[in-house]
């Protein structure tokens, strides 16, 4: 037990001093493994994880998803999203904030990242909330949410991180984030219309558009919804598998890449090398969490703690709220797939054995890390978001988050009112 | 320190973009591949046999032959709690640390894989539908592994970039220039 706790308080002293996290988790896993079995178990550790971790049919859906959304940058899709959006809600008050949180969702269904989508849709939303006046708290901060939702809304990396550690289905799991995707994405705009019906300054209307407009910009987004749907479609109907989901998802990404004629020397390698290098640390940390958790198994901490916490004589709900409340604290200053990796092998098995549905649970962490990314000092969105939005200081980008963030609190606390909004898509899905 | 444009840098920057152009490659194949996987599955009732086998293989191979290059740019995620705390000489000890320890962790694993490689191949172990043998893919991830260690290696002596310490430098030169607002009054 010493050893375990020397070996984890090790591991966060190095990630803390900005050793790369999945070559932390290698060194302190082969470290302790080292301390506990032996020499010679470790160098046959060192020689067979990396080859038995990585040939994982279920881990090509991150290249693949990485891959479609890089395409769907590049191929002016967010462009036709956020037109869409605003023809569609531009005109209430604070509409083009509730348009940019539209097209973060619609992008986020071809995206499995948050910062992709805040990146894609604020180069495109900034500009236009500037032009109107926006106040920039409330622009930028919409920017910053709105893309959060890139891992709660299919497909997500988050989602796919979770299923790999605990074995889940991440079908179910990608099935089970469509419903609170679209309730935070409802939350959101309701903050917004809130807020600028409040003070009408800080979002001015922007002009109503004609019903032919309307319908054009639609029409012209139909092609990346069709995508979506057949994505989502033929996982929720048992057509094909989350891996062949991706697979088409990103063909047809590309083909519609190629058929609007964006598709050149540059923006091939672009989306290459920088879909290789976003898969490369993904995966590093994955091969990092494999090395580290057979040592984590041969001390037993995860067990032991569950069984420590399901022997406090608490209500399950208060264990609940007590881990999601740390997860909080936690993601203030860790990185969320960081955050997954270190945290579910000790975290899934008290959950499981408190009775609560895996799934479900899936989900309502992935809401969890949403506001990590946006939580001061090192929410990673708001760093993403400074850098697209010229002269805005940090501090404006923070404040201008917090109603965000309390609407994501509310949907947390409406799934673990109401965990159907999560389980009713994967009870229901086809196999 | 070694400048960006020495043969020693400019070499293994083509080896490191060389081998990620390959794993991309290997994803647009897996792309192509299982797509007609599913299309001849659904509309000629002939899906192609062995198609599960060759994904895990392109995972395998697509993430040993990325580390390097992502390695190489600098692109790993790091949290800078403490780090941001020393001053500019410390720092620059802990980057040499972590490159020291990530150099180790991975040519350890290399060495470990081309041991194991030999045991692999003895015991004549295979893919379950194809039955191509493991032992030549534990040759592909042991060289991923130790370009990486390379990669490390080199950071420690020559200027490779590195994302986070580039994005924090434009920042400061903007600052300079007075172009952009101070962060939080730092």
């Amino acid at each position: 037990m010493a050893v375990g706790q020397l070996a984890l308080a090790g591991l966060f002293l190095m990630i803390f001093l900005r050793v790369p996290i999945g070559i932390a988790l290698g060194v302190a896993g082969a470290l302790g493994y080292w301390s506990l079995s032996g020499l010679d178990p470790t160098l046959a550790l060192l020689g067979s994880v990396p080859f038995e971790t990585a040939l994982n049919y279920d881990l090509s859906i991150i290249a693949l998803f990485v891959l479609m959304g890089n395409f769907a940058m590049v191929s002016g899709m967010s462009r036709d999203l956020y037109d869409m959006a605003r023809s569609l809600v531009g005109h209430w008050p604070g509409g083009l904030a509730s348009a940019t949180i539209v097209g973060c969702a619609g992008f986020a269904a071809v995206s499995g990242s948050s910062l992709a989508s805040a990146v894609t849709m604020g180069r495109v939303a900034l500009p236009e909330m500037k032009r109107y006046n926006y106040d920039p708290k409330l622009a930028t901060g919409c920017v910053a949410a709105g893309g959060t939702l890139g891992i709660l809304i299919p497909p997500s990396t988050g989602f796919i991180i979770y299923a790999l550690l605990t074995e889940e289905s991440i079908g179910q799991l990608f099935l089970a984030g469509v419903l609170p995707g679209l309730l935070l994405t409802g939350l959101f705009m309701i903050t917004i219309f809130i807020m600028a019906w409040r003070d009408p300054s800080i979002g001015p209307k922007a002009s109503r558009m004609p019903w032919s407009e309307r319908l054009r910009t639609v029409w012209r987004s139909t092609s990346l919804l069709a995508i979506v749907a057949i994505v989502l479609g033929g996982i929720y109907f048992g057509l094909f598998t989350p891996v062949e989901a991706a697979s088409i998802g990103s063909l047809l990404t590309f083909l519609l890449t190629v058929f609007r004629g964006k598709l050149t020397r540059e923006t091939l390698s672009f989306c290459v090398l920088e879909t290789v290098k976003t898969f490369a640390f993904v995966y590093l940390i994955v091969i990092g969490a494999f090395l580290f958790n057979p040592f984590l198994a041969v001390t037993q901490i995860p067990l032991k703690l569950a069984d420590i916490v399901t022997h406090l004589d608490m209500a399950p709900l208060a264990i609940l709220l007590m881990v999601v409340f740390t997860y909080i604290v936690l993601g203030t200053f860790l990185e969320g797939i960081a955050m997954l990796v270190l945290t579910i092998p000790i975290v899934f098995p008290l959950i499981k054995s408190l009775g609560y549905d895996p799934i479900w649970f899936g989900a309502l962490l992935v809401v969890v890390l949403e506001m990590s990314l946006i939580s001061p000092p090192l929410g990673l969105n708001v760093f993403v978001v400074k850098g697209i939005a010229d002269g805005v200081p940090m501090g404006d980008i923070f404040k201008g988050i917090v109603p965000f963030w309390g609407a994501m609190l509310v949907c947390a606390a409406l799934l673990i009112m109401f965990p159907e909004i999560a389980t009713f898509l994967p009870d229901t899905m086809m196999n | 320190m070694l400048s960006r444009d020495s043969a020693l840098v400019r070499s293994t920057n083509a080896a490191v973009t060389a081998s990620a152009v390959l794993a991309g490659v290997v994803l647009f194949a897996l792309m192509i591949l299982t797509t007609a996987d599913v299309i001849g599955r659904y509309f000629f009732n002939a899906p192609l046999g062995g198609v599960v086998d060759l994904t895990e293989f392109s995972v395998l191979l697509m993430t040993f032959l990325s580390f390097a290059y992502c390695g190489y740019r600098g692109a790993h995620v790091v949290i800078e709690l403490l780090y941001d705390r020393f001053g500019p000489g410390p720092r620059a000890v802990l980057r040499a640390a972590a490159n020291v320890a990530g150099a180790i962790l991975f040519g350890v694993m290399a060495w470990r894989l081309v041991v194991q490689s030999i045991d692999v191949r003895d015991f004549a172990e295979s893919s379950q539908l194809l039955t191509i043998p493991f032992w030549p893919f534990y040759w592909v991830i042991a060289f991923g592994a130790a370009l990486f260690a390379w990669v490390m290696v080199l950071r420690l002596f020559a200027d490779l970039p590195d994302e986070s310490e580039d994005a924090k430098d434009d920042e400061n030169k903007k600052q300079d220039d007075g172009s952009s607002v101070s962060v939080d009054g730092r």
